[in-house]
């Protein structure tokens, strides 16, 4: 049972550098110049559960992701990991996109390649964070879709057992395949990227798809003007906390002394 | 820098990741325990570092010396005992690779490049790791079972009790007759007679077993005599070479590693509304020539490796530079951060005076500097 499978895969800023992201008071965007780009961190759990799948049943490993060239950089860093090849889908038109947007031109790249039997991303990503993706391609490309995975495997009837987290329990749901998965970092333990894998990853497959490349976009659904998220303005956070010292002779009379300072701020 | 591409980029960000994750949450216990990493071993081997230095049949892809020391200045960073566990490796492999004896390559050289064990070269004796024609270790061989029979003791052997393997250097009985006054002889942790002897305790290098190994009547198949030869000063400066620059590299990483550190502190320690960095000049003086030296031994250190890489047989004399000057400067650096780092340099906890002990040890472990002034002295036009 071979697995042919993709991995959603989006390069974000590095989250080591956050404190040097700054926002544009006009354009209300991230200012990353200047910022190094990573695979985001959530993704590699997703590269991490397909070659895993990979050498249990064999198959195929795809990387797609949607931005600028540049991203050639981290898919081949993720083709280090053992993927077999990787997918950019880059043009000026989908650019500013937010979740719907991206994920509606995700499905395309998908549909494009041929479809996959099974689609794993990172249930949210490092930056952005909304975790709106994963369920929104799974609607476009007609899939069954579930998020915040924490536990997955085969049945040996070609469906997937895949276990999140609803509300202090685990469920664990029954899906067939093709199906999209959104997957939490608490999935499994990243290996290293492998020496040969790096060297091999330059010679690994690599195409680059534009808009008109992909089968009947709908070019008001991409990029800034396919994007229904806008933002309007930020406000800074109000980190400021109030420092009070709780005293006493012994534990008893501090307990007591907390207990009336919180009593009293709940007045 | 000049000799980096996006697969290097690659590279280190692969190493530095493993440094960060694996490495960094042990030396603690390194330091306590002196425990050898055997598992930090096995990840660097999956990882396929050790793979770097060792040719194609045995799973590698080397040698490949500017890629390696790309891993090794990484690896330095977090730990010069780490990155120096691999160098010994490569010591210690150098020698079984020019063989191309398939049952080496299949139980040796194979499991190692996996990082599955390691191996040591059991060389040195009290007469000095090169005054080869004094060491005492020899063999016979048994004219019944035509086995090697072996007896001597050896000192700072790296890797003593951690080995899988050792290969010992021992007299031959009759040059003549083999080929050489010496023979090298592989023998298994298990065989009997091998027995390992004190371990040592160190100033440095926590977490690399280096002790005494003693050879009674150890006895090993004809087989196990893997290579005989003449050997004098010669061999040593021609054949370590290699091994010097790749030890300086290692040591080039410890130096920044704890250069960063100790920056990283100047910066986020306040004296009133500013960093202590950008308050006191001289601060900021030590720091750029600190900088400075570091920079000299990266540009000395890559110099060699990419001339190993195309094959050029003239950096000999670099390759042991890079050793003695790669001492001297993560010494330099280490005792200077030290003082940069104020009281908390000095407390074991904040895993700073570490570098210092780590960079003194330099000066010895693997040949000692002035031995390798003396060989290139003696090469000198």
């Amino acid at each position: 049972m071979a697995l042919n499978i993709a991995v959603c895969m989006k390069v974000a800023p590095d989250p080591d550098k956050y404190n040097q992201i700054s926002l544009d008071p006009v354009t209300k965007t991230l200012v990353r110049s200047g910022i190094d780009s990573v695979i985001s961190g959530t993704d590699l759990h997703a590269i991490e559960l397909a070659l895993q799948l990979k050498t249990k049943f064999g198959g195929k490993v795809t990387l797609i992701s949607m931005g600028p060239d540049s991203n050639e950089k981290q898919l081949r860093e993720a083709l280090g990991y053992g993927c077999d090849e990787a997918v950019l889908l880059s043009d000026r038109k989908l650019g500013g996109a937010d979740a719907l947007a991206t994920s509606y031109t995700l499905s395309k790249g998908i549909e494009k390649m041929g479809g996959y039997d099974l689609v794993l991303l990172g249930n949210a990503s490092d930056d952005g964070s909304t975790a709106h993706v994963p369920s929104q391609l799974g609607e476009w490309l007609g899939l069954p879709h579930l998020t915040d995975v924490i536990g997955f495997e085969m049945t040996e009837e070609g469906c997937c057992l895949a276990k999140k987290e609803v509300e202090g329990a685990i469920n664990t749901y029954k899906i067939s395949l093709p199906a999209v998965i959104g997957v939490t970092k608490r999935l499994n333990t990243v290996r290293h990227p492998n020496v040969m894998a790096i060297f091999a990853a330059k010679k690994k497959p690599f195409t680059k798809l534009t808009a008109a490349d992909l089968p009947d976009l709908d070019e008001s659904r991409i990029g800034l003007a396919g994007s229904p998220t806008q933002a309007v303005g930020y406000l800074d956070a109000d980190f400021h906390r109030d420092c009070v010292e709780i005293t006493g002779r012994d534990d008893t009379e501090k307990a007591a002394e907390l207990l009336r300072v919180v009593l009293a701020a709940k007045k | 820098m000049w000799y980096m591409n996006e697969e290097r980029e690659m590279l280190q960000s692969m190493a530095r990741e493993l440094a960060e994750t694996e490495v960094r949450p042990f030396i603690n216990t390194m330091e306590e325990t002196s425990a050898f990493p055997h598992e930090i071993m096995k990840k660097i081997g999956e990882a396929g570092i050790l793979g770097l230095f060792l040719p194609e049949e045995v799973g590698g892809c080397g040698p490949r010396w500017v890629d390696l020391g790309v891993c090794l200045e990484e690896l330095g960073k977090e730990s010069f005992v780490i990155a120096n566990a691999v160098c010994s490796q490569y010591a210690g492999t150098s020698l079984l690779t020019m063989l191309g004896n398939e049952k080496v390559n299949k139980e040796v050289l194979e499991p190692i490049c996996r990082g599955d064990f390691v191996m040591a070269t059991s060389q040195c004796e009290p007469a000095g790791q090169t005054r080869l024609h004094d060491h005492k270790t020899r063999f016979t061989v048994d004219p019944e079972t035509n086995e090697i029979v072996l007896n001597g003791g050896k000192i700072f052997t790296t890797n003593a009790g951690a080995a899988e393997y050792y290969l010992v250097c021992a007299k031959t009985p009759d040059p003549e007759q083999f080929g050489g006054e010496f023979g090298y002889i592989l023998v298994h942790k298990d065989t009997p007679g091998l027995t390992v002897g004190h371990i040592e305790h160190k100033i440095g290098w926590n977490g690399s077993s280096t002790g005494q190994m003693f050879y009674n009547n150890v006895r090993v198949p004809m087989e196990n005599l893997l290579l005989v030869m003449d050997m004098d000063e010669e061999t040593t400066y021609y054949g370590g070479g290699n091994i010097g620059a790749l030890m300086g590299v290692s040591m080039l990483g410890a130096a920044e590693g704890v250069y960063e550190k100790t920056l990283a502190n100047a910066r986020s320690r306040m004296h009133g509304d500013a960093s202590i960095f950008d308050s006191y000049q001289a601060m900021r003086h030590s720091f750029a020539e600190l900088k400075m030296e570091i920079e000299l031994l990266r540009g000395l250190a890559y110099g060699v490796l990419e001339g190993l890489d195309n094959g050029d047989a003239d950096v000999i004399e670099q390759a042991w530079a890079v050793k003695v000057k790669g001492a001297r400067i993560f010494e330099h650096v280490a005792s200077e951060c030290i003082v940069l780092n104020g009281g908390n340099g000095v407390i074991r906890e904040n895993g700073i005076e570490r570098y210092l002990r780590d960079a003194k040890l330099c000066s010895i472990g693997c040949f000692a500097l002035p031995h390798i002034t003396e060989m290139i002295a003696n090469h000198l036009e």
